[in-house]
């Protein structure tokens, strides 16, 4: 439940997929990988 | 047999996917109701695969139908990526961060219906990655 709120905002409340067939999701962008990545060079390199 | 093959939905029976979606719309004050069309052929699809061994693929297929066919009201997309999302994470420790958070990213894609080709190849090698 914790990630589903989490994630809430990137959704539209509507049911869009049903209606047009096309899905909507707002991008995350790439901030969380980046820090992902960035942990593990920093770990790789201790 | 495949360590990706197994009742992935098991642990999600309709009372708990409807309750998830209970807790987002009350975080939003959205009306939680369950649609006049979808709510019977989506709760119909789930229970008849919530017991039955699956590819993830497969899985992620469901959710990605349920969420098509919108069950409820609002937020059936978020009820759904939600679902796909918790139980991938099962894979995550035998998986690079990074690729645990990708591969996570990919399964809210394919049950939102954006994702890529592109992604759907890059979740093919994740997963054959994991079989080896």
């Amino acid at each position: 439940m914790k990630d589903a709120l989490r994630i809430q905002d990137r959704f539209a409340a509507e049911p869009v997929l049903a209606r047009t067939g096309k899905g909507y999701l707002k991008s995350d962008g790439v901030i969380t990988l980046q820090r992902i990545k960035a942990g593990l060079r920093k770990s790789a390199a201790h | 047999m495949s360590r990706l093959v197994k009742p992935w939905l098991a642990a999600f029976d309709w009372e708990i996917v409807t309750e998830i979606n209970r807790g987002l719309c009350k975080q939003k004050n959205a009306l939680h109701k369950p649609t006049s069309d979808g709510h019977l052929p989506a709760k119909t699809l789930w229970e008849k695969n919530q017991s039955k061994e699956l590819a993830l693929t497969e899985a992620l297929e469901i959710c990605l139908q349920c969420h098509r066919l919108a069950p409820f009201c609002f937020y059936n997309g978020n009820t759904f990526a939600a679902i796909a999302r918790d139980f991938i994470t099962e894979l995550s420790p035998k998986l690079a961060a990074d690729k645990a958070h990708i591969l996570r990213s990919i399964a809210g894609h394919i049950v939102a219906g954006t994702a890529t080709d592109i992604e759907r190849k890059q979740l093919d090698y994740l997963l054959a990655g994991l079989e080896k």
